[in-house]
């Protein structure tokens, strides 16, 4: 997975600090920062050095999601850059959970005419499945987040 | 093997840039299309144009082709007034891409309709079909990975337990039968995307796999609706199996939807 927006970011700025964790890198207990490690004309990936506060240098070539997310455990920001992903996630699942249609045995096609005379009956009955389907997945990862969030 | 078909039948975008050197009256209206990352409105011109031709009573290569695509969709984009206001109301996550979609295509078929010529007799009607031909039909070339239309194997139903499937050799594309029995009269499937979620095989294909109230979506796909978006970082495909997992594995995402996701920039 390439990182476009990083490697402009890498480009422009002689130290990125926008980090993919938090704004605050005083929450997360170490101050750390992503540099760009090539030299001017030097040719190839873009090569990323992490800077833990109070650590030794580390570098990682080609800066994907995983060696990023690699480097942050390296800062030992990985734990909490789960937890506040797992929390938007949550907040994301949670916002489309509330919202999709439950159509319930009531919610039948004749009804429904009265409301929407044109709508024809295999349309509605797909929504009707659409929903029940996409609603069971959000359920589900509803379920698994809030049990993940509570260890 | 039970079909082949050749490369010259196959539709890519090669086909159409070539058709259009010689083709002044094809040229014009592509070069009307606004700036396009993607092939699918090129391919889509290209249909409409070869659709004008049979309705004026001329022939060409692909007149038969044309002539026997369907001339109906079940796909949202075709669905009536009232029909779009229930998905709304149902606030799937797809309601919003249906309508981003509409408009998106308003906009290519307003700028070829300010060209001269054919253009003038498609329909908006028609433009959707076009799309949906498309949309539905295509396969994806494994070397470059850009949408071919590839006809008789588009004409292969969907089914989640397939008994062909597709390769491309040198020659064109092949429809392999699996090791499996076919019975007399049986039909040969192949599978489409197995892993899109129902939304998403609704709003491509124009229909849902499994029509059982006790199925699970495989993925859902999510936007974000928080002020702090970045770029295409509004967009979470959650599947199934991650979901299944855990979330142990949050590879799946990308740059910008962890930037978005794990900052507040509000």
């Amino acid at each position: 997975m390439r990182i476009g927006i990083l490697c402009r970011v890498i480009e422009t700025n002689d130290r990125m600090s926008v980090l993919p964790v938090c704004t605050d890198t005083r929450q997360l207990g170490c101050g750390f920062g992503i540099w760009n490690v090539r030299q001017d004309g030097e040719h190839g990936d873009p090569r990323i050095a992490i800077c833990p506060q109070g650590g030794g240098v580390k570098q990682f070539d080609t800066p994907d999601l995983e060696s990023i997310l690699n480097a942050l455990k390296e800062g030992g920001v990985f734990p909490q850059a789960r937890v506040l992903a797992l929390e938007k996630l949550k907040a994301l699942v949670g916002y489309h959970r509330d919202k999709i249609w439950r159509p319930s045995q009531q919610d039948d096609y004749e009804t429904a005419l009265e409301h929407y005379p044109t709508v024809r009956r295999e349309i509605w009955n797909m929504v009707k499945i659409w929903c029940v389907q996409e609603g069971k997945l959000l359920d589900e990862a509803w379920d698994v987040l809030v049990e993940q969030l509570s260890k | 093997m039970a079909i082949f078909v050749p490369y010259a039948i196959i539709i890519s975008s090669d086909v159409v840039s070539e058709e259009a050197q010689h083709d002044k009256e094809l040229q014009n209206v592509l070069n009307a299309l606004p700036d396009t990352p993607t092939v699918e409105p090129i391919l889509s011109v290209f249909l409409l144009y070869h659709l004008y031709l049979l309705r004026s009573g001329g022939t060409s290569k692909w007149s038969v082709y044309i002539e026997n695509l369907p001339k109906t969709s079940l796909r949202p984009i075709h669905w009536n007034q009232e029909e779009i206001v229930v998905l709304q109301l149902a606030g799937t996550s797809i309601s919003r891409a249906i309508l981003a979609k509409l408009s998106f295509l308003k906009t290519y078929y307003d700028a070829l309709r300010q060209v001269d010529g054919w253009f003038q007799t498609i329909t908006w009607d028609d433009y959707l079909l076009a799309e949906s031909w498309v949309s539905s039909r295509t396969l994806s070339c494994p070397r470059n990975d850009k949408p071919i239309l590839v006809p008789i194997l588009d004409l292969v139903n969907h089914s989640s337990v397939r008994n062909a499937a597709w390769e491309m050799t040198l020659e064109g594309v092949e429809l392999i039968r699996e090791p499996v029995d076919i019975p007399a009269g049986g039909e040969v499937a192949i599978a489409y995307d197995l892993d899109r979620g129902t939304g998403e095989r609704l709003y491509r294909y124009g229909f849902i796999e499994d029509e059982s109230y006790d199925c699970i979506s495989k993925e859902v796909v999510l936007f974000d609706v928080s002020p702090s978006r970045v770029f295409g970082g509004n967009v979470v495909r959650l599947r199934l199996e991650v979901v299944k997992g855990g979330f142990s594995d949050l590879s799946f995402l990308n740059y910008e939807n962890w930037y978005t996701l794990s900052s507040d920039r509000n």
